[in-house]
């Protein structure tokens, strides 16, 4: 069965690869953006599962996104991940389900992921 | 010492007779017409400094005893036991002035502080924020390959991963060094040993480095430009100006520096032909953290820390450096310096 992905936006691209690897290296199908235009792009063909949010990008930031991604309908729950000190408060600000604050490490990564996502497909049971 | 014309080791004794330390003590205006005879001590005194009749008045603020004003002259009757009504009010008056000047002096301390609080604040956040972001990757990162060698032993080494590990270990070393470079500016301690340097076999080296084929860089300079410098921080200087001028240039946009020397100074100007520098931003450009609106962070990493390094260095030369820009027709940055003078030499 084709799964709906984990999208992760973040400008950053040494952030961007490692977490989608992270998370397809457990089995997660992954799907990134470098900002939030290019997310909701995406958003408008797909629907993720879960979106991994940087907050602070160039051309649309995670403010924006998230404005657009409501105003469109779409209510797939958010995990803000961000260096700033103010990673809670914004994640309230936008509704988040969760927060991550960089720099995380990998198993909470994979622990806010699976509470969320639930389990790789690989480890489900049939 | 009654009397102390201009003395600044003088120090009032408030238990001492005569009418400056009456007053402060009993806190009344005080008059004296003859001070040889009414203060036999001071006798040898008041006739070297020719002051014969006093007047003093109590300075105070509310409970504050601030001072005493005195005024004397060589013989009665300049002033008589009348003027002492006048004189206290010149003393009230003093107290205002000085109370109020107090007041504002402490009001500017509290705002200097608030003001070099806000900006230390700004500052570490600022910057733990810039530093968080490589040190995700490598923190993650290196999780993620211990992660694969701990599920699969035999699985090939995962070379990419490593590169992509030193590179952000890379990116955060360059962090840190400016970072420090930033607080060295900040305390005024940026410019170290100072020797001889000629800035023109400086900056075709760098050119020479930072030139390629997309961009060419060319130095125009006719004779040698001598300054005593910190050759370290000069080379960092022309580096940083020179990078950028490459690094906001479109393919084939070339960077020119010129050097000369005019009027007792050394001049450079590095001059590119860049996206150019919107013209709000261009009085912050030197400031600390600032990154001109146009800059696309994605493309142009970095921490908005270089130009106030490079100021930093100017400045701590007893130089300047200044800017302008028309956008998308490039900026010129213009450098002046202090030229070395003949016969003069600081070991620094």
């Amino acid at each position: 069965m084709h799964e709906a992905p984990i999208l992760v936006i973040d400008d950053d691209q040494a952030i961007r690869d490692t977490v989608s690897e992270i998370l397809s290296f457990e089995g997660y199908p992954v799907v990134t953006a470098a900002n939030g235009a290019d997310g909701l792009r995406y958003t408008e063909q797909s629907q993720p599962a879960l979106i991994l949010l940087d907050m602070r990008m160039p051309v649309m930031d995670g403010w924006a996104f998230t404005y657009e991604l409501r105003a469109r309908g779409a209510m797939p729950p958010i995990v803000v991940m961000t260096a700033a000190q103010d990673a809670r408060r914004w994640a309230k600000e936008i509704g988040a389900t969760g927060h991550l604050a960089k720099p995380f490490e990998l198993h909470d990564l994979l622990d806010v992921v699976a509470r969320i996502y639930g389990p790789p497909e690989g480890l489900r049971e049939s | 010492m009654i009397f102390p014309q201009g003395d600044p080791t003088y120090r009032l004794d408030p238990s001492e007779p005569i009418p400056p330390a009456r007053a402060f003590r009993e806190q009344v205006p005080v008059f004296s017409a003859n001070i040889p005879h009414d203060h036999p001590r001071y006798a040898e005194y008041s006739r070297l400094v020719g002051a014969t009749t006093v007047l003093a008045a109590p300075i105070t603020a509310g409970e504050r005893r601030l001072g005493v004003l005195v005024v004397y002259a060589p013989r009665a009757p300049i002033f008589a036991e009348d003027d002492l009504a006048l004189i206290q009010l010149l003393a009230d008056q003093a107290a205002v002035i000085l109370e109020s000047r107090a007041l504002i002096d402490e009001a500017t301390r509290v705002r200097a502080y608030e003001e070099a609080t806000r900006l230390k604040e700004d500052f570490l956040s600022a910057a733990a924020h810039d530093l968080k972001t490589p040190l995700t990757t490598l923190v993650a990162r290196a999780q993620l390959i211990e992660r694969r060698v701990l599920r699969d032993p035999a699985a090939p080494t995962d070379l990419a991963s490593i590169q992509l590990l030193v590179h952000e270990a890379q990116r955060l070393k360059r962090l840190v060094l400016e970072l420090l470079d930033a607080a060295r500016t900040e305390q005024g301690r940026l410019v170290g040993v100072c020797t001889e340097v000629d800035l023109v076999p400086l900056a075709r080296d760098i050119c020479q480095q930072q030139g390629s084929e997309r961009h060419l860089c060319a130095v125009e300079a006719s004779e040698p430009v001598v300054g005593i410098y910190d050759q370290i921080r000069l080379q960092q200087l022309l580096e940083n100006l020179v990078e950028n001028a490459v690094k906001y240039s479109p393919a084939g946009g070339d960077v020119r520096v010129r050097i000369w020397h005019e009027a007792q100074q050394a001049h450079l100007t590095v001059t590119d032909s860049g996206i150019g520098i919107p013209p709000e931003d261009l009085p912050h450009i030197f400031d600390r953290f600032y990154r001109a609106n146009n800059v696309d962070d994605r493309r142009f990493a970095g921490m908005g820390l270089g130009l106030f390094i490079c100021r930093g260095i100017a400045e701590q030369h007893g130089g300047q450096i200044q800017v302008s820009s028309r956008p998308g027709q490039g900026s010129i940055f213009h450098v002046m310096l202090p030229l070395a003078r003949e016969g003069v030499a600081i070991y620094a």
